[in-house]
């Protein structure tokens, strides 16, 4: 083993003892540096020193194999980065029509239609069928009322003539 | 051991990731190192492993090393693997006194002298307090200055003289 740097530890001695105690301090320095000459302490095995060598090995083999990935991981951000800048850059992710150009867009029910309270209002062709649908309501609220009667039972008598008509000239063939 | 050069082509070889750079390194430091632990621990299994994590630890680390001394850097990384070791005993240690009391035999104190061949000096080593004894290691095995040792402690230069200082002559006393 060798010694450490005396020089160091003269100064520093002297920073602390007088003369006397310095050469004092030197001396059981050196004796105990002797002490571990004189003792050494027993030296690895050669089959230890070939397990940290393989250890090492492979310790070299997962760096390796991690900065290869990281370097992949790298190269693909930097990648994608690039291919979101050009992107960006000609326009590709700016909101456009999915239609050709030149196609109108129109919904097929107006949009007062579903904007207004009375339909008939919004729409011609509903006019007609609303008009019917009155009518029948209000027939239907006479018969019910008794206000038309009369003709109710007329009516009735006038389909028992028919059917029995009907009937006549189904047998007569 | 290689000279200032030398070293430093191997060093840079290392930083490549050259695996024979590596076990370079291993033949020229491993049995100083090695020695460094076991007479820290006593114990040649566990020095063996802790001397494996120290190089592993080299291979992950080699990128810091930014000049100085070589053998100083390596050094505090082998301190700094000793009192993992250190903490992860004492957890152990609090671990098991948790599930039983009795199964303490193989994990006494910080020096644990495990190892039935243990010469003089391992024994007469293991009555200094843990701290004295490291300071001894790291300037003996690790060849470590006083401010390069006085620079890993939390204590003025003069504390750590005078602690090695008293440690050694309490050594010589007990090997007489």
């Amino acid at each position: 083993m060798n010694a450490p740097n005396d020089n160091e530890l003269r100064s520093l001695l002297e920073g602390f003892y007088n003369s006397e105690q310095v050469e004092a301090g030197l001396d059981d320095f050196e004796n105990g540096r002797k002490l571990f000459v004189q003792n050494p302490a027993p030296a690895p095995s050669r089959e230890a020193l070939a397990g940290v060598k393989a250890d090492v090995r492979r310790a070299l083999a997962r760096r390796h194999h991690s900065q290869t990935v990281r370097r992949i991981a790298f190269g693909a951000s930097i990648a994608a980065a690039a291919v979101l800048a050009v992107a960006v850059r000609v326009g590709l992710l700016e909101t456009a029509p999915l239609m050709p150009p030149g196609t109108m867009a129109a919904a097929m029910i107006p949009a007062s239609f579903w904007e207004g309270h009375d339909v008939t209002v919004s729409d011609p062709s509903l006019a007609y069928f609303a008009a019917e649908i009155e009518q029948i309501e209000n027939e239907l609220a006479s018969l019910h009322s008794g206000g038309k009667h009369r003709s109710g039972e007329a009516a009735v008598t006038e389909l028992e003539v028919e059917f029995i008509d009907i009937q006549g000239d189904f047998w007569k063939g | 051991m290689a000279g200032r050069e030398d070293l430093e082509r191997i060093l840079a070889g290392c930083r490549k990731g050259d695996p024979d750079c590596f076990a370079r390194l291993v033949d020229d430091y491993g049995s100083r190192c090695f020695g460094y632990f076991y007479r820290l621990t006593g114990n040649r299994d566990v020095s063996e492993d802790l001397l494996s994590e120290l190089f592993v630890r080299l291979v992950e680390k080699i990128g810091t090393y930014n000049g100085g001394s070589f053998e100083s850097w390596l050094f505090k990384i082998a301190a700094n693997i000793f009192h993992d070791h250190l903490r992860a005993k004492q957890r152990r240690k609090k671990l098991m006194e948790s599930h039983a009391e009795n199964l303490e035999a193989d994990h006494h104190g910080s020096a644990a002298i495990t190892d039935d061949r243990l010469d003089k000096l391992q024994t007469q080593l293991a009555r200094l307090d843990d701290d004295t004894r490291e300071l001894i290691m790291l300037r003996f095995y690790g060849q470590l200055s006083f401010k390069e040792i006085a620079a890993m402690r939390p204590e003025p230069i003069g504390t750590t003289l005078s602690k090695m200082h008293r440690g050694l002559k309490k050594l010589r006393e007990w090997m007489e």
